[in-house]
């Protein structure tokens, strides 16, 4: 992973959220069907947005650790899963508070909601199946293999609004966007700002468990 | 009304967010101490070789 300028990133997104929660708040209009309580929207989506970008990043991760043996994209894979980890309980947190004033209940195994939990699932169990096993390379090999197979559940949760009946809402319907522009700038605005906070919790996870695995290496030299 | 409890809700939603990455900042920081803490034996110990 290159070196990222980690102060700036975060500046950023701290100044975009700041400037995200204006517009999302005052600024974009109320939509017609939803009210008020759409806003959280802008909050959801984006960390749905962070946590497929970093799963989609793990497994790209996990590919090329199998095609190299190169440690540092077993790392990648590890870090981008748990924050996908991480952006996926986001999502399901943010979308049962919005349910919750939308359909009047948390939760009522919508397809989205219920897939999103799957996708949740599956990749909590890739990071408890990294640390059941002792040996580092098997701990690499066999991981990177299930995530191959767990990352069928991104398009899953993703396609789930289209192929089975749900109450969830989409922007896009018949190839149209079903929002005016000011929501859509409110939108991206709160997309770029999750994506730099995403950018520099990855940087940051990144170089805190390199250090790691180089004590550990340490470690058990020492040992012998 | 319903608008002030829809108001409430984003606020709940709002700080729901930032307790959960404030949370995953904290086990960061727990993390990044006990590494350096660590980083600190290795460098006495290797004080002490030479």
């Amino acid at each position: 992973m290159p070196r990222l300028p980690q102060i700036p990133i975060l500046i950023a997104a701290l100044a975009l959220y700041v400037v995200g929660l204006y517009t999302a708040l005052i600024w974009a209009p109320v939509e017609l069907t939803l009210g008020e309580s759409y806003r959280v929207f802008y909050l959801h989506v984006p960390v749905a947005w962070v946590a497929y970008l970093a799963l989609g990043l793990s497994l790209i991760g996990s590919i090329a650790y199998l095609r190299t043996r190169n440690t540092k994209f077993d790392l990648l894979a590890e870090v981008t899963a748990v924050l996908g980890v991480l952006f996926a309980s986001l999502t399901l947190v943010l979308g049962s508070i919005w349910a919750n004033v939308a359909w009047g209940t948390y939760w009522n195994w919508d397809p989205r909601e219920t897939t999103t939990l799957v996708l949740w699932i599956s990749y909590a169990g890739y990071l408890a199946l990294r640390s059941s096993i002792e040996n580092v390379g098997k701990r690499a090999v066999i991981p990177a293999i299930y995530n191959i197979f767990a990352f069928s559940t991104v398009p899953l949760s993703y396609i789930s609004v289209v192929y089975w009946q749900t109450l969830h809402p989409t922007i896009i319907s018949g190839g149209k966007l079903m929002i005016t522009p000011e929501m859509v700038a409110t939108l991206m605005i709160n997309l770029v700002a999750a994506t730099f906070l995403f950018i520099f919790l990855a940087g940051f996870l990144y170089r805190l468990r390199r250090a790691e695995r180089i004590l550990e290496e340490y470690e058990e030299l020492t040992w012998r | 009304m319903e608008v002030k409890c829809v108001q409430i809700d984003i606020f709940v939603a709002s700080v729901a967010y930032w307790v959960i990455i404030g949370g995953f900042l904290l086990v960061l920081n727990r993390r990044i101490s006990k590494v350096s803490h660590k980083i600190e034996d290795v460098e006495k110990r290797l004080k002490k070789e030479q």
